[in-house]
C-alpha cells in the first residue's frame, strides 16, 4: 500500500507528456489490473485443476515411473525461460491469450504438483493404517484422512503457484496477451521511464497482494485441530 | 495380527473367525468386523474426538443421532467424560488418546479386537491403570480379543490363554497362564517367567476365589478388598506384619468384612490350588 501511495504521489509530481499522460492514466491502469487479475485468476485456476489431481493420482499409484515422469515435465516447465517459452508457444501455436495461458500454466504447475505429492506422501503411515485396518477403502482413506491432512502442503504450492503466475503474466503482453505487461513494455519501447516503473510496481504489488492473499488462505483452509 | 485383518496377505495356510475363512471375505467388508488399536493409536488429527469414534459407523451409514448415541456411550464405556467429544487428539493425553483408541475400535461393535502393544507407549502407571479397566470393559463387552504384548507380566494378567512365540513367529507354548507358570514349555518359556514365577502365580490368584476362613472378631486387623489378588494380600502381610489379613467386599472403609485370610491358605494357593474357576 505504501508503495502505491508513494507511486501515485511520485506520478503526480511528474511532468507527464502526451504519451506517458495516454498510458498512465486511471482508466488504462483499471483495465490493465482487471485483465492482469483475469489472466492470474484463469491460470491458477487451470494450474490446481491439473497439478492437484495428477499430484494426487501419482501417489496414489505409488508408481516410481509415473513419480519420475510427471516430476521431470513439471521440472522442465519451470526450467525452461518464461520468455522463451511464451514466445516458442506463439511461434508454434499462434499470439493471444489462450496461448499466453498455455505458458503459464506449464510454468506453474510444478510448485503444485511437487506439493501435492509431498503433501500426500507426507501423511504419517500409522494414520493410513489405521484407517486402512478399520476398514475404510483406499478412496475413502484418500478423502477423509490422506487430503485433508495434505491440505496445508497443497495450499502453500498453490500459494507459490499464485505469486508465480502474477510475477510472470506481464509476459502475456509479448504475444498480445493483455495485462499489465502491455504499459511496461510500452515503457521500454518508448523510453518513458515513468510508465515502465509504474507499471512494475503495480505488478509487484499485485505479487505482494496475492502472496497476502495466499497466507490468508493457508490459515483458514488448514485443518483443526492441528 | 496384520495377516488377520488382511492388511498383509497370507501366502499359505488359512485364516478362519467363526469358522469362515478370511480370505473369502471382501477385505475392506472383513476390516470392518474387527476392532483394531496399534501401540501408536493413530487417531486423526484433523477430526474431533466424536468424528473420530463415529467415522466407521458414519462410512455404514448409521443416522446422526445414533452415531451420537453411539459416541457417548463408548465414551462412557472407556471412561473419559462426555464434554471430551468435541475436542482434538492434541488436545488429551497419551493414555486419555489410547481410550479413544479402544472406543474407536469398539464403535461398529466387531465381534473380533486385535490389539498390538496398545498400552505399551504409556507409562508404567498409566499402564496399569488402562490394565484394570481393560479387563473390566472386557467383562461387559465380550468380545474375542488378539492382544499382542512384550510385557510378560501384562500378558499373564490380560490373558486367558497366551500363546509364547519364539524368534521367527514359532509358537513356543499356547496354554493358560497358570498352566504356562506351573509348567514351561521348555526353557525359552522359562526364561519368560523369569525369577519369581510363584509371586506371579499369587498375582493371578483372586480373592474371590479363594476360599476364605470366617472373620475373626474384633478390629485392628489390616484390611483388603476381596477384587485384589493373593499377592497383594501377601505384601500386604509382609508389611503390616500380621499372618491374617480381613477381606473386605469392596474398596474403602465401611466395606463389609467378609471373611479372612490367613498365611497359611496364601502359602497353600502357590503351592497348587491356584487357579482361575
Amino acid at each position: 500500500m505504501a508503495g502505491l501511495l508513494v507511486l501515485w504521489l511520485w506520478t503526480r509530481g511528474q511532468r507527464l507528456d502526451s504519451i506517458e499522460a495516454r498510458n498512465v492514466n486511471g482508466e488504462v491502469i483499471g483495465s490493465q489490473v482487471l485483465e492482469h487479475v483475469e489472466l492470474t485468476l484463469i491460470c491458477t485456476a487451470l494450474t490446481i485443476a491439473i497439478a492437484v489431481p495428477l499430484g494426487i493420482a501419482v501417489s496414489v499409484s505409488r508408481s516410481r515411473v509415473g513419480r519420475l515422469v510427471v516430476l521431470s515435465l513439471g521440472n522442465l516447465g519451470q526450467a525452461i525461460p518464461s520468455v522463451g517459452l511464451i514466445v516458442l508457444l506463439a511461434l508454434v501455436i499462434s499470439i493471444g491469450v489462450g496461448t499466453a495461458v498455455i505458458a503459464l500454466v506449464a510454468y506453474a504447475v510444478l510448485p503444485v504438483l511437487r506439493n501435492t505429492m509431498v503433501g500426500i506422501e507426507g501423511v504419517d503411515p500409522v494414520l493410513t493404517e489405521a484407517a486402512r485396518g478399520m476398514g475404510l477403502s483406499r478412496l475413502a482413506v484418500l478423502f477423509t484422512v490422506e487430503l485433508p491432512l495434505a491440505v496445508p502442503v497443497i495450499l502453500a504450492g498453490v500459494r507459490t503457484a499464485l505469486v508465480l503466475t502474477v510475477a510472470s503474466a506481464p509476459l502475456a503482453a509479448l504475444i498480445d496477451g493483455g495485462g499489465l505487461g502491455e504499459g511496461l513494455f510500452t515503457g521500454l519501447t518508448l523510453n518513458r521511464p515513468v510508465i515502465s516503473v509504474t507499471f512494475g510496481v503495480l505488478v509487484a504489488a499485485l505479487a505482494l497482494f496475492a502472496d497476502w492473499l495466499g497466507m490468508l488462505a493457508e490459515m483458514f483452509l488448514r485443518p483443526k485441530g492441528m | 495380527m496384520k495377516m488377520i485383518n488382511r492388511l498383509i496377505e497370507p501366502t499359505s495356510g488359512t485364516i478362519t473367525i467363526g469358522g469362515t475363512d478370511v480370505l473369502t471375505l471382501d477385505p475392506d467388508r472383513h476390516r470392518r468386523d474387527i476392532g483394531y488399536v496399534i501401540q501408536q493409536i493413530g487417531l486423526f488429527p484433523h477430526k474431533r474426538i466424536e468424528d473420530n469414534i463415529g467415522l466407521m459407523p458414519k462410512v455404514l451409514g448409521w443416522s446422526r443421532s445414533r452415531i451420537r448415541a453411539r459416541v457417548a456411550e463408548l465414551l462412557e464405556l472407556v471412561g473419559l467424560p462426555a464434554d471430551y467429544a468435541r475436542r482434538y487428539p492434541r488436545e488429551l493425553s497419551g493414555g486419555q488418546q489410547q481410550r479413544v483408541g479402544v472406543a474407536r475400535a469398539l464403535a461398529a461393535d466387531p465381534s473380533v479386537m486385535l490389539m498390538d502393544e496398545p498400552f505399551g507407549a504409556t507409562d508404567p502407571i498409566t499402564r496399569d491403570h488402562l490394565q484394570n479397566e481393560f479387563l473390566r470393559l472386557q467383562r461387559e463387552v465380550r468380545k474375542t480379543i488378539v492382544f499382542v504384548t512384550h510385557d510378560f507380566d501384562e500378558a499373564l494378567k490380560m490373558g486367558d490363554r497366551i500363546a509364547v512365540l519364539r524368534p521367527r513367529s514359532v509358537i513356543a507354548q499356547y496354554d493358560t497362564p497358570e498352566a504356562i507358570l506351573a509348567a514351561p514349555a521348555d526353557d525359552y518359556v522359562a526364561s519368560f517367567i523369569g525369577a519369581g514365577g510363584q509371586l506371579k502365580k499369587l498375582a493371578l490368584l483372586r480373592l474371590r476365589d479363594v476360599e476364605l476362613a470366617p472373620a475373626p472378631r474384633g478390629g485392628g486387623l489390616p484390611r483388603i478388598a476381596v477384587e485384589a489378588t493373593a499377592r497383594d494380600a501377601l505384601d500386604l502381610m509382609l508389611g503390616e506384619g500380621s499372618d491374617v489379613v480381613l477381606v473386605t467386599d469392596d474398596f474403602g472403609d465401611d466395606a463389609t468384612v467378609i471373611g479372612s485370610l490367613h498365611l497359611q491358605m496364601v502359602m497353600g494357593a502357590a503351592a497348587g490350588k491356584a487357579g482361575k474357576p
